[in-house]
């Protein structure tokens, strides 16, 4: 390990930092990812099936958590994805009577596929 | 338990999501004066752990599951008070209230999570992190029960300095403050509930425009205008380029650029910031587009905040002749522009948070309701 680097992976500051981080941290970060994933995915597939109140407010947890988790590792598309399927379940949650409009369930189909599609490495 | 010692800046890291714990403790410990000494996943973990080890403070995201974030902050700042900084995701479209909503139960500051259109590196969102983490570790916590940042508690929570410290400056002789037409404020960390506190005691038909610069992280402006505009009397929104300030309104300045007074008809500008300017809005430049326009004619206030913005430009206005008055050490959370403002003679007087609505309705003409 390089001396001005600790076990964290992001370099210490000092006169001359890393500007990305280090490889090591980055590959914890995408296992982490694939777990949170792994857990949220099923959820948000109860999308396709008439979800009611209770559904919609799970998946709109899973989808900020994922949007933001995304970011940190770099899964700028999928980040973006989950941040407008957030948004769309946020509208739907605080006007019941819309139902579950199909823009959103168009976003939320995309987001769907993305995290399949996703591989750590 | 006392806070943990000797182990540099010990912080605790609360978030549901793994990735975002293992980054966030990444970005705290790449400095080596910080160490996480505990990982939370939601807000009743957060609560054990906090009393239990006593960290010196406390990074936290806001949407926690079993407790929510804003449930967990009253309940740490009720029984194990600590500096909280709470990062949030900055949602377009919504005015993040949920941010001030923690700042109202005690948190110190606030920021937006890593985005994917974020124009730095991770590495600058982990340096800006460590920055606010330092500062927000400094801040002297007190008990704080809801209730208290309520208007009648403001009033009651904060010893006060009496008349307040003040102070002449030399040559110029006490000014005719006859026709104030706006009162400028500024803060920084803290701000929130100071600016709570002062614009809540301020009545609806006041006769002054109010401009307020608050440092803050980029997006969360239209959610403090939001806020507070729930909450006081007056109307409280975000300053676009070529608006006119109007009597009775309050006006925050937006991210993103420093809001200048443009001329005597309260017309302000949005103009970018100096190359290097570090507070974004700046106090200082606006303060010194008020000196520059009104002179005597208005009022500066320096609340609360870490640096030294809005030291020069409070001396600008003092110079000119207006009122000014800076917020004094006991209520401050952080006295650091109010003492910058002081040590350059910028402040005529200095006052307990719960001192400065009266004094500036007193200049005015008016009483406090």
């Amino acid at each position: 390990m390089p001396d001005d680097q600790d076990g964290a992976g992001l370099r210490r500051t000092g006169p001359a930092p890393s500007r990305t981080l280090s490889p090591e941290l980055l590959a914890g970060l995408r296992t982490a990812f694939a777990g949170e994933v792994d857990r949220r995915l099923p959820r948000l597939r109860r999308l396709r099936q008439d979800p009611d109140q209770q559904v919609l407010a799970q998946a709109l947890r899973d989808a900020h958590s994922l949007a933001s988790s995304a970011a940190v590792v770099g899964a700028d598309e999928l980040s973006r994805c989950a941040a407008r399927v957030e948004t769309g379940l946020q509208r739907c949650l605080s006007d019941p009577a819309a139902g579950f409009p199909a823009p959103v369930a168009a976003d939320a189909e995309q987001l769907t596929a993305l995290l399949e599609g996703w591989r750590p490495a | 338990m006392s806070p943990a010692a000797g182990a540099g800046l010990t912080v605790v890291v609360v978030d549901d999501s793994a990735v975002q714990r293992r980054f966030m403790r990444a970005a705290v410990e790449a400095d080596g004066d910080f160490s996480v000494v505990g990982e939370a996943r939601n807000g009743r973990e957060a609560v054990s752990l906090v009393a239990r080890l006593r960290p010196r403070a406390v990074l936290m995201d806001l949407d926690l599951p079993v407790l929510t974030g804003i449930d967990a902050i009253e309940r740490i700042m009720s029984a194990s008070p600590t500096p909280i900084l709470v990062y949030s995701a900055f949602l377009a479209g919504s005015n993040n209230v949920n941010a001030l909503e923690a700042l109202a139960a005690g948190a110190v500051d606030v920021l937006a999570k890593p985005g994917p259109d974020d124009t730095g590196t991770l590495e600058d969102y982990a340096a800006a992190l460590r920055a606010k983490l330092r500062v927000a570790s400094r801040v002297r916590v007190i008990t704080h029960p809801r209730g208290r940042l309520r208007l009648q508690g403001m009033a009651g929570s904060a010893p006060s300095l009496g008349g307040g410290d003040r102070r002449p400056l030399r040559p110029t002789a006490e000014p005719d403050r006859g026709d104030v037409r706006l009162v400028a404020v500024g803060a920084s960390t803290g701000g929130p509930q100071a600016l709570l506190a002062l614009l809540a005691r301020l009545p609806a038909d006041l006769d002054q425009a109010v401009l307020v610069v608050q440092h803050m992280a980029a997006g969360f402006i239209p959610g403090l205008a939001a806020w507070l505009d729930g909450l006081v009397a007056l109307p409280v929104g975000v300053g676009v380029s070529g608006c006119r300030l109007a009597p009775g309104t309050v006006t925050l300045a937006p991210s993103g650029s420093n809001l200048l007074l443009a001329d005597d008809r309260l017309r302000v500008l949005c103009t970018p910031p100096a190359p290097g300017q570090f507070h974004v809005p700046g106090i200082d430049a606006t303060f010194a587009s008020v000196a520059a326009v009104l002179g005597d004619r208005a009022i500066g206030v320096l609340l609360t905040g870490m640096g030294r913005d809005g030291a020069a430009g409070l001396l600008a206005m003092r110079r000119r002749g207006a009122l000014t008055i800076g917020q004094d050490a006991a209520t401050s959370a952080v006295y650091g522009m109010p003492a910058a403002a002081w040590a350059l003679d910028a402040v005529e007087r200095q006052l307990a948070l719960d001192q400065i609505a009266p004094a500036v309705l007193g200049a005015v003409g008016r009483a406090l309701a």
